[in-house]
């Protein structure tokens, strides 16, 4: 009877410990779950604080390109054409930043330790905005020409930083293309895109756009070809290749489609201030040739408001009155 | 013999739970000086992170095309007649925010009669803490150009 109460004693003694074991090992393991989701937190939060200033500073000032080496981390860049809602962020995290004024051209998502920056600018003639290619070894940009078209896709390879991983080929040598250490592969066609069979593995991590002397095309994948998608998405070519280079590296259609309407949306902050700015040196410059000028800018600034093409259009003609206004001896608006 | 063996028990389970009592005692004090630790590096990251975003705001604004002199490079001069341009346009609140300027006062300071041009007025909000960033630059007015000083303040 003792030894059976004993016995009976020593197992609930058991139980209490492997209850109180049980609790403490859980308590320790939601500590360490809890910590490591910190962690990851806080590490998303360094990477994106860090980032932020490099990338304003590459935004700062055009032309330049940048190689900046970060920590192993998937960058994610979203952009939503309807909202006009814009961010980067580590992706799975949260953490993001708004970039509601900042215009970016990218791959979707950026997984390499090195990032690639490449500052452009639009102008409208007047500077608009500038805008950052970001790209990393990791992406190939392949320019497919035929002989007529040779001198173009050169000119335009020839302006981009050497750096970033771009290959000339001919349309007859598509094979020659190794696609195993890239994650993305962009096709730009300077020739008819219809009739280039596109191997498999290839395609599928392709994406294409076409450019011809006027505007650049979006294009969809047909079986193992490209083809342009009905209605056809296309957008004008600019004197300074602005338009060109942003839908050479923009993840898609979509996302150029958004960037631009937040380069136009900013653009409309522009015009008014050189409207304004215009009609005030009107007034300074009353009875003067300059006046006259002055006068025709106005004009100009008011009829460009809604498309990207009336924006180009006009463009060229306030370039020239501003030119107008340096040899009349006028101040210049830009 | 039956009542010593059960205070025997009863002393050993007693001894068990003071153990586990000390113990989380011990944890607790533990916990309460890693979040304090914590609570400290996350305000000295929020400061950091609050300096930066000056910074940034800083540069943002030295380098707007908006401001930009005609003839000159972005970032080298600033035109007060498109600030005041600019200024009507950030008077809309939508517009404030689309440029990221609502905890923001900018001030143009003419460093040579001491006059000031305001981009953005004195921030009205509710704030724990600010910090500054000047830049030196160069101002164009109607009658010429001037040593000026940017100074941008950041409320967090």
């Amino acid at each position: 009877m003792k030894n059976k109460k004993a016995q009976v004693q020593h197992v609930f003694f058991w139980i209490f410990i492997l209850i109180a074991g049980i609790l403490i090992l859980i308590f320790f393991i939601s500590i360490a779950l809890h910590q490591k989701t910190i962690s990851e937190y806080k590490i998303a939060s360094l990477i994106l604080s860090d980032l932020q200033p490099i990338l304003a500073g590459a935004m700062a000032v055009e032309e330049t390109f940048n190689k900046i080496e970060l920590p192993k981390a998937k960058l994610e860049f979203i952009c939503d054409p309807n909202t006009l809602y814009s961010e980067y962020s580590v992706k799975g995290t949260g953490i993001h930043i708004e970039t509601p004024t900042e215009i970016f051209f990218s791959p979707t998502e950026l997984t390499h330790e090195t990032l690639y920056t490449w500052t452009l600018q639009f102008n409208a003639p007047f500077p608009v905005s500038n805008a950052l290619v970001l790209t990393s070894p990791e992406n190939l940009y392949v320019f497919i020409y035929d002989q007529s078209t040779k001198d173009l896709a050169q000119y335009i390879y020839d302006q981009i930083p050497p750096q970033i991983n771009i290959e000339m080929i001919e349309k007859n040598q598509i094979n020659s293309i190794n696609p195993i250490p890239y994650k993305n592969i962009k096709f730009v066609f300077f020739t008819e895109p219809s009739g280039i069979i596109i191997p498999e593995q290839i395609l599928k991590k392709s994406k294409a756009i076409e450019i011809t002397e006027e505007a650049v095309v979006f294009l969809q994948k047909n079986k193992n070809k490209f083809s342009r998608t009905s209605p056809e998405i296309s957008y004008p070519r600019d004197p300074q290749d602005f338009i060109t280079y942003a839908a050479i590296f923009s993840a898609d259609s979509n996302q150029f489609e958004c960037q631009i309407k937040k380069l136009l949306k900013r653009y409309d902050f522009q015009r008014k201030i050189y409207l304004d700015y215009t009609k005030k040196l009107s007034q300074q410059t009353e009875g003067t040739v300059c006046q006259v000028i002055y006068g025709e800018i106005v004009k100009l600034l008011n009829q460009a408001q809604e498309s990207l093409s009336s924006i180009l259009n006009s463009a060229q003609q306030t370039e020239q009155r501003n030119n107008q206004l340096e040899q009349n001896g006028c101040p210049q608006i830009y | 013999m039956v009542v010593r063996k059960s205070i025997k028990a009863q002393i050993k389970v007693t001894e068990t739970t003071a153990i586990l009592i000390i113990f989380f005692i011990l944890l607790i004090f533990g916990l309460v000086f890693y979040s304090h630790f914590q609570k400290r590096s996350i305000k000295a990251f929020k400061d950091d992170i609050l300096e930066k975003q000056t910074v940034i705001n800083a540069i943002k604004v030295a380098f707007l095309p908006e401001l930009a002199c005609p003839n000159e490079p972005i970032g080298t001069c600033i035109d007060v007649q498109k600030m005041e341009s600019l200024k009507t346009i950030l008077e809309n609140k939508q517009n404030l925010l689309y440029y990221g300027f609502n905890k923001l006062t900018i001030k143009l300071e003419n460093k040579i009669n001491g006059e000031s041009t305001t981009l953005v007025d004195e921030y009205r909000g509710n704030f724990t803490k600010k910090s500054t960033f000047s830049i030196p630059v160069l101002a164009k007015t109607q009658t010429g150009k001037y040593f000026a000083i940017l100074s941008i303040t950041q409320y967090d």
